[in-house]
């Protein structure tokens, strides 16, 4: 296949991007740090060496297409913002020059400190492979001059086109603002809605179990282009916080609702309800988790997908999934209220992780505009792991720092820390999942009205790996 | 066969510079050129190597990998820039009405030198319209050499 230019891309100020499309063919990368996809039956793709994308086209049309350097200058001035080190998040493209002050290399940042430095790196190098690097261990071509940039922008299409680049985009998070590396709690998804059993067509707070539940999502489209044949796929998982790939089990199509929904058309800079699917849970434990995945396909390799799934069932790194693991508890002045969740191992292939459990309580009036009481009733809450005595949550003023990123800085809007407890050091294994048992008690003289969240947080190698959020109102 | 013929056969295969197989476009593959030993070797050659370079480009041309075709024009270009837009100016009129993301670039910094176009020696990538332009330079200087 000969190496062709293409046209009808655009920076966020409309600059033509120069860009190619090349042999697709892939070879089989040997080299043990390469990239895999994860497909939706679970099956493994090994990325490989191949010409059909770069670097440039890695970082901002994933595996689609080759960029020229001259595009990606172009899209880092106007699609982007630089970042400082120390301030580095997760989802950031890291940009390397060398000693003539010309890019070479660009990546997105995969993994970092605790202090805002990238630690890990995802990247595509040249026609050969996808690999995730420390910052400096590349090839010495690409130079030793990083920087780092946030995009704030997707790339836009010719409007008077369809179906030649999307953004599709279901929230993580309420705050979530659609780009990468989007922050914990990235499992309370705003737009995954329930309607349960009896149906008004009106979105819940929980499921109920052995009636139909009426699932959808709402899914955003933020390019300037209408984008058609969109798919949603949902799945359900026992209440966990580290989910593997291999925990989430599709749920049953049914007569006149399949899984996956769709498909479904989007127009530019808009958003569209999918059709529901019925879900009908039967397992015990209390509550379960929902995920969805927006998708056009399923396969890495077709460039002409507008909106390629780049990080299968990676939910904070893909704006096309998102994942609901809230659970709303009502209770009142001085009831109590218990519930257990597992913590797994969120690998499809290690053998085994070790990490910590987070858990932050914070506190949210129920009319944010009158701020906050002086005094704060906290909830009693303690937390057991495999059946061990239960130890309560500290207060916040004795905790300066949780492990990892998840601090209450990145929680919803209006939230207020006011304790917290860390598990360190703990190993995950396959299929033997910790078993974490929560005990909530409500004060006597608790607001009624007001609002408690108990954010449940995995951390694995300095990243939060999932979680699970309980929301108290007091009734 | 002479040392600098084996190197050249070397180059044939772009598997033999290493890095070269890590670059997104023509400035990071100057910068693999830069540091490997065979090119370094090439260059060195000075004269020798023109003769070898321009033979095997009028045999095998377009047929080359574009990696190969790139690095046979920084070789020519480190020797003898003048003599490498001779040998060069053919092939890139030929590769622009197919242009690929690699050795049209190589040769447009070769041509843009030798025609006195904008250029900078160390950054062989140029925009669209800065190819075109070489190639109506080129043309209308082809023209102009008809016309004397």
């Amino acid at each position: 296949m000969p190496d062709t230019l293409i046209t009808g891309f655009f920076s966020a100020a409309g600059t033509p991007l120069e860009i190619w499309q090349r042999d697709p063919g892939v070879v089989p990368d040997p080299d043990p740090k390469t990239c895999e996809y994860i497909h939706f039956d679970l099956s493994v793709e090994n990325l490989g060496h191949t010409k059909r994308y770069n670097c440039w086209g890695f970082t901002f049309l994933p595996r689609r297409y080759w960029l020229s350097r001259t595009a990606v200058d172009t899209l880092l001035q106007d699609n982007c913002d630089p970042v400082p080190d120390g301030s580095v998040q997760v989802g950031d493209i890291i940009r390397y020059r060398d000693y003539t002050n010309t890019t070479q290399h660009t990546g997105r940042v995969w993994q970092t400190d605790g202090s805002g430095h990238a630690t890990w790196i995802r990247s595509k190098w040249g026609p050969s492979g996808e690999y995730i690097h420390a910052p400096l261990d590349v090839p010495s071509i690409y130079g030793t001059n990083l920087a780092y940039f946030r995009q704030k922008a997707p790339l836009r299409g010719d409007a008077a086109e369809t179906n030649k680049i999307a953004e599709l985009w279901i929230k993580d998070s309420p705050t979530d603002n659609g780009e990468q590396g989007v922050r914990a709690p990235w499992w309370t998804s705003p737009d995954i809605l329930v309607d349960a059993f009896p149906f008004d067509g009106a979105p819940d707070v929980n499921p109920v179990f052995d009636h139909p539940n009426r699932v959808w999502a709402v899914v955003h489209n933020r390019t300037n282009q209408r984008v058609d044949n969109v798919y949603v796929r949902f799945y359900w998982a026992d209440p966990a916080a580290g989910l593997a790939p291999s925990s989430w089990n599709p749920i049953p199509s049914s007569p006149g609702h399949p899984n996956p929904v769709g498909p479904i058309s989007i127009n530019g800079y808009s958003n569209a309800e999918t059709d529901y699917v019925e879900w009908t849970p039967t397992a015990s434990p209390a509550h379960q988790c929902l995920l969805a995945i927006a998708h056009i396909n399923d396969n890495p390799q077709d460039s002409n997908n507008p909106d390629p799934i780049v990080y299968p069932f990676e939910i904070p790194w893909d704006s096309n999934i998102a994942q609901r693991n809230v659970h709303v508890m009502p209770l009142e002045n001085g009831s109590n209220g218990e519930l257990s969740i597992n913590i797994g191992n969120p690998s499809l292939k290690a053998k085994e992780v070790t990490g910590s459990i987070n858990a932050v309580l914070t506190f949210s009036p129920s009319l944010p505009l009158i701020g906050f009481p002086r005094d704060i009733r906290p909830l009693m809450v303690s937390i057991s792991l495999n059946k061990t005595p239960g130890a309560p949550l500290k207060s916040w003023d004795k905790i300066q720092k949780i492990e990892g990123r998840f601090i209450p800085d990145n929680l919803y809007h209006g939230e207020r820390a006011i304790a917290g407890l860390t598990l360190r050091k703990l190993t995950f294994l396959p299929k033997k999942p910790h078993r974490l048992g929560v005990k909530i008690t409500v004060p006597r003289d608790a607001l009624k009205g007001s609002v408690y969240y108990l954010h449940i947080a995995q951390t694995v190698f300095g990243m939060v790996t999932g979680g699970y959020t309980v929301v108290v109102v007091v009734v | 066969m002479s040392e600098f013929q084996k190197d050249i056969e070397r180059i044939k295969n772009p598997e033999n510079i290493r890095a070269a197989l890590y670059a997104s476009g023509p400035t990071t593959l100057m910068r693999a050129f830069e540091r490997d030993p065979t090119v370094i070797r090439l260059v060195r050659g000075g004269s020798k190597v023109i003769p070898l370079i321009s033979a095997e480009i009028s045999k095998n041309g377009l047929k080359l990998d574009a990696i190969t075709l790139c690095c046979f024009a920084y070789v020519l270009q480190k020797t003898d820039a003048v003599a490498a837009a001779t040998v060069l100016r053919p092939l890139f009129v030929q590769a622009m009405r197919n242009p690929d993301p690699f050795f049209v670039y190589f040769a447009a910094h070769v041509l843009r030198q030798d025609l006195k176009l904008p250029f900078k020696p160390d950054d062989p990538q140029y925009t669209l319209g800065e190819l075109h332009e070489t190639l109506a330079w080129v043309e209308r200087t082809k023209k102009t050499e008809q016309r004397g």
